[in-house]
């Protein structure tokens, strides 16, 4: 059996120290909560809306996050862009903004005296106070995981497989599907799965644009400052308990398919 | 292209003048005061305040600290109720607690986690707006209540169950269906204000009002006052404003969540009234002592005034038996309850 | 058919300028040139994956100047195959056959995976396979859409010199049945030699020569060329008539090239500064001089002897360095080493004055 190297103890003891600094508040949250109170708030019509609320908002926010952030960063990867480094700087920027600023923000453009709100109330969407407002606070804020996710995929792919697939017949866009997508998937879920991560946990800027119908980072907020932590930790469990498992699901699919490969 | 970064800056230091944007948070824009020091031991002095007494506890720990060169001021804002849970649940150390809701001292805190408390301002509610708001220049303290029920009129109040302003406006419908003597008025209020108007805090109202989402906002006159924003004051015998009225106003009562998810609590109405007090456990007494001693002095009460509070002069003690001997002649007693 | 008229094109680094080149039908034309020439650029303006900034290109007397790769018809190769990671043998080689119904398509599969032998592989996944097998996937799935013309960008560069010799047979076999106007790009002229109908050399972004393979390589156009196709005996010096001048047709006469102390009898068609090529296979070496036609006979002294086998290069002093090569066996039986005198002989027809 071959003996640690050095740098094996040392990158152990570090990396064993963060795992643990990970792992302590989320088993003290879990230890905190008597299954009967964990099973109260799953049962608790008000917390099982929220929590599907949240979950439903972050699904449209990453589905939107895809369609438009997947071909930006194919752009990214792929074209000398004039102004490409600002707009790889301002993709990242929402991410340092604090998150209530991000809201005020949103809220200076899609609030119903200004341009994005007066465009899209042609169309019977309203963000102030509904769901929409909710969506676009998470897709605000975590869009920027998917696209540059897709940038990276896509930066991995040769471009020249892409001209072979162009040679062989397929216009650009064909190319893209069946040359670039394929060869970066895991990338792209991986990038979904980090907005949608990232959506379901945002709170600030949700909070200014919708309070009411309240996601499930509000209602927990809500619970904690009404009634204390005791009553905030069993829902925040949930919410914990039930990403963590839609993590473990997607990232085995992409394991798996990984592993499945014919080659 | 230029105009993205100005804008957040804008947009950072609107966040900072609202008086800090994170609803729970520990040392905000006012943040840790630090003072120079040329040499000797740095003493902590840990205030927690409610988010409405931000800027004038701000200006006061800054001119104290001015004058105490070895104290370094850690000054916290939340809601009344978060505070007061740092203490009984967190077990935080903290020398100086003022809240914006005096009713929460004698109950959870005394006894076991304070022994006296002192009333020292008091605040009312009022009608927040702006110049874009609807009817802004026809709305005055009588037809108030007339212009809020026209059709597309915004208008937004905080959280009954997260913000005692929230229950607060509750309350001041009531009063109003009584003062007016118009029956029905309080339901009729009440659907101008539909869940999506709704915020937990004042700060978020704020920003909703700013940006014309909102035409009025129920809140503290304090809060307009500071934030330079125009305001519709109202009739005293509604507005919760004067301890004389005290009777009248526990004619009213609401029903806000109780302390467990699914339970109600009855709250009767009562003055807003600020107080303020010395935990049991604090760490610094004596700075403690000394600094509210400075907050009560004609100067420490000019600083409050120039921040727009309504100082209740002398300031009432609960109990001056219990009071610290060092505070004796800051007081009177809230028996005499002089306004 | 592939004609090249004044084509330009810059990317980055990299330049084309004013290429002119013509391929007649079922010709298999290999461009010679060493790395960064622009060999793969020039190929890909021709396919269409990268722009010509000026000139015009056509194929089969259609100009395709302004059209997109997928409207080309043209079969393309890079150097490290890339195949489809993601597919299958057969899938890759199905790959731009995608236009056909699923049976034809199937059987055209086959028909190209029997003709490159690869049929066993064809359900296999691409990794492990060895650089052989993936190069004539790569192949199988250029030709199988029928191209006008095949591409092929160093096709044979990758692979171990056995495989080379054996896929550069196969080439040739296959570009004799299929017939299909093929352009092939690469840096070894022994590759050049056994495949061209017809020579290019490319170098810095120019095309700086063209014509039958030994023309080319018998008569290099430059210096640059003369030592890129290793001509290693390069001389520069002066050439003037003899006297009395005896004059050879086509305007060529007798003359002495001077190299410092060299002096050798050349054929020259113009007076003047020249460079003056000897390929080291052109050399004869002798113990001792014997009677031959040969008009120049050196003495010189064995610098050294390096063994590259079954041959030997020697590098000899005769005023100047000379390289000449000569069989292992030969230079046995001479008892050639380092000091040793001998004799070189050269013919004046063997020395290339240009």
């Amino acid at each position: 059996m071959k003996k640690p190297s050095r740098l094996d103890l040392i990158f152990s003891l570090l990396g064993a120290c963060l795992v643990l600094f990970l792992l302590a508040p989320l088993l003290k949250m879990l230890l905190g909560s008597p299954a009967g109170e964990l099973h109260d708030a799953l049962t608790d019509g008000e917390v099982r809306s929220a929590i599907a609320l949240s979950l439903t908002c972050a699904f449209w926010a990453t589905l939107i996050g895809t369609v438009f952030g997947v071909p930006l960063g194919y752009l990214l990867a792929r074209r000398s862009l004039p102004g490409k480094h600002f707009i790889e700087a301002l993709v990242d920027v929402p991410v340092v903004i604090p998150h209530p600023v991000a809201g005020i923000a949103l809220l200076l453009v899609f609030g119903r005296h200004y341009f994005g709100g007066q465009f899209f109330s042609r169309f019977g969407l309203t963000f102030v106070g509904e769901v929409p407002g909710i969506v676009i606070a998470m897709l605000f804020v975590s869009s920027s995981f998917l696209i540059n996710a897709a940038r990276d995929g896509f930066r991995n792919v040769d471009p020249r497989l892409e001209y072979v697939a162009r040679t062989l017949g397929y216009g650009p866009l064909g190319a893209f599907f069946s040359v670039a997508v394929p060869l970066s998937w895991r990338n792209l879920l991986s990038g979904a799965i980090m907005m949608w991560a990232r959506a379901i946990s945002e709170f600030g800027a949700i909070l200014i644009l919708t309070y009411n119908p309240k996601v499930a980072s509000v209602l927990i907020y809500d619970r904690f400052s009404t009634y204390g932590l005791k009553y905030a930790l069993p829902p925040a469990l949930a919410l914990v308990l039930l990403s963590l498992s839609v993590f473990a699901l997607l990232r085995g699919i992409s394991l798996q398919r990984g592993q499945g490969r014919a080659a | 292209m230029r105009a993205a970064p100005r804008l957040f800056m804008v947009l950072l230091c609107v966040l900072f003048g609202l008086g800090g944007a994170k609803p729970s948070s520990v040392a905000l824009s006012a943040g840790t005061l630090r003072t120079g020091t040329a040499g000797g031991e740095q003493q902590q002095l840990i205030v927690f305040n409610a988010g409405s007494l931000t800027a004038p506890f701000g200006d006061l720990l800054k001119e104290f600290a001015r004058l105490h060169p070895e104290v370094t001021p850690q000054q916290e804002s939340s809601g009344s109720l978060d505070l007061v849970r740092k203490i009984t649940e967190f077990g935080k150390p903290c020398d100086v607690l003022a809240v914006a809701d005096y009713e929460v001292m004698p109950s959870p805190l005394i006894p076991q986690y304070a022994d006296w408390y002192g009333i020292f301002a008091r605040n009312q509610m009022v009608l927040i707006y702006t110049a874009s708001s609807k009817f802004a220049g026809e709305i005055n303290g009588n037809n108030w209540y007339e212009i809020l029920l026209r059709p597309d009129v915004q208008s937004g109040h905080s959280d009954p169950d997260a913000d005692p302003a929230g229950y607060r406006t509750l309350l001041l419908w009531q009063l109003a269906e009584k003062y007016y003597r118009k029956p029905g008025l309080y339901e009729q209020l009440n659907k101008t204000v539909p869940a999506k108007n709704i915020r937990p805090k004042s700060v978020e109202l704020v920003a909703l009002l700013q940006s014309g989402e909102l035409d009025y906002i129920y809140g503290y006159r304090s809060v307009a006052e500071q934030g330079g924003m125009s305001f519709v004051a109202l009739p005293p015998e509604i507005d919760l404003s004067e301890a004389s009225k005290a009777e009248l106003y526990s004619t009213v009562s609401t029903q806000v969540a109780g302390s467990k998810p699914g339970e109600k609590k009855t709250i009767t109405g009562l003055p807003i009234l600020f107080a303020l007090t010395i935990p049991k456990n604090a760490p610094h007494q004596q700075l403690a002592e000394e600094f509210i001693r400075f907050a009560l002095s004609p100067q420490g009460q000019e600083i409050m005034k120039r921040r727009k509070l309504t100082l209740i002069s002398p300031a009432l003690a609960s109990d001056l038996e219990k009071l610290p001997k060092g505070l004796r002649s800051s007081f009177a007693s809230l028996g005499k309850g002089r306004k | 058919m592939i004609r090249l008229s004044n084509v330009s094109s810059r990317r980055g680094a990299f330049a084309l300028q004013s290429i002119h080149l013509e391929i007649a039908d079922g010709e298999y034309f290999v461009l010679l040139g060493p790395t960064g020439a622009g060999k793969t650029q020039l190929l890909e303006v021709i396919a269409g994956v990268q722009g010509a900034s000026s000139g015009e290109i056509w194929i089969d007397e259609e100009n395709v100047t302004s059209l997109p790769p997928e409207a080309r018809h043209i079969g393309f190769m890079y150097q490290d195959y890339l195949l489809f990671p993601q597919l299958t043998v057969r899938k890759n080689i199905a790959f731009g056959l995608h236009e056909m119904p699923r049976a034809d398509a199937n059987a055209r599969v086959e028909e190209v995976a029997r003709l490159l032998k690869i049929e066993p592989l064809l359900d296999r996944g691409i990794v492990g396979l060895s650089g052989g097998e993936q190069q004539r996937i790569a192949l199988a799935r250029a030709l199988a859409p029928r191209p006008r013309v095949l591409l092929l960008d160093e096709p044979l560069s990758a692979l171990d010199p056995q495989i080379r010799r054996e896929l550069r047979r196969e080439l040739r076999s296959l570009h004799e049945e299929l017939r299909v106007t093929t352009l092939h790009v690469t840096h070894d002229f022994e590759e050049a030699l056994a495949l061209a109908d017809r020579l290019g050399v490319i170098h810095e972004g120019r095309i700086v020569q063209t014509g039958m393979p030994d023309e080319v390589f018998r008569k290099p156009d430059s210096a640059f060329l003369a030592r890129f196709l290793g001509v290693e005996n390069l001389l520069r010096g002066n050439v003037a008539r003899c006297d009395p001048p005896e004059l050879h047709s086509g305007g060529a006469f007798e003359a002495v090239f001077e190299a410092g102390p060299l002096k050798l009898y050349v054929i020259a068609e113009q007076e003047g500064p020249v460079y003056a090529a000897i390929r080291p296979e052109e050399i004869t070496v002798s113990g001792e001089f014997f009677p031959s036609s040969a008009r120049n006979r050196l003495e010189g002294t064995v610098v050294s002897v390096e063994k590259v086998w079954p041959l030997v290069r020697l590098t000899v002093n005769v005023g100047v360095p000379l390289v000449a090569v000569i069989t292992a066996q030969s230079s046995e039986s001479l008892e050639l080493a380092a000091g040793v005198k001998v004799c070189l002989t050269i013919k004046a027809s063997a020395i290339h004055i240009f």
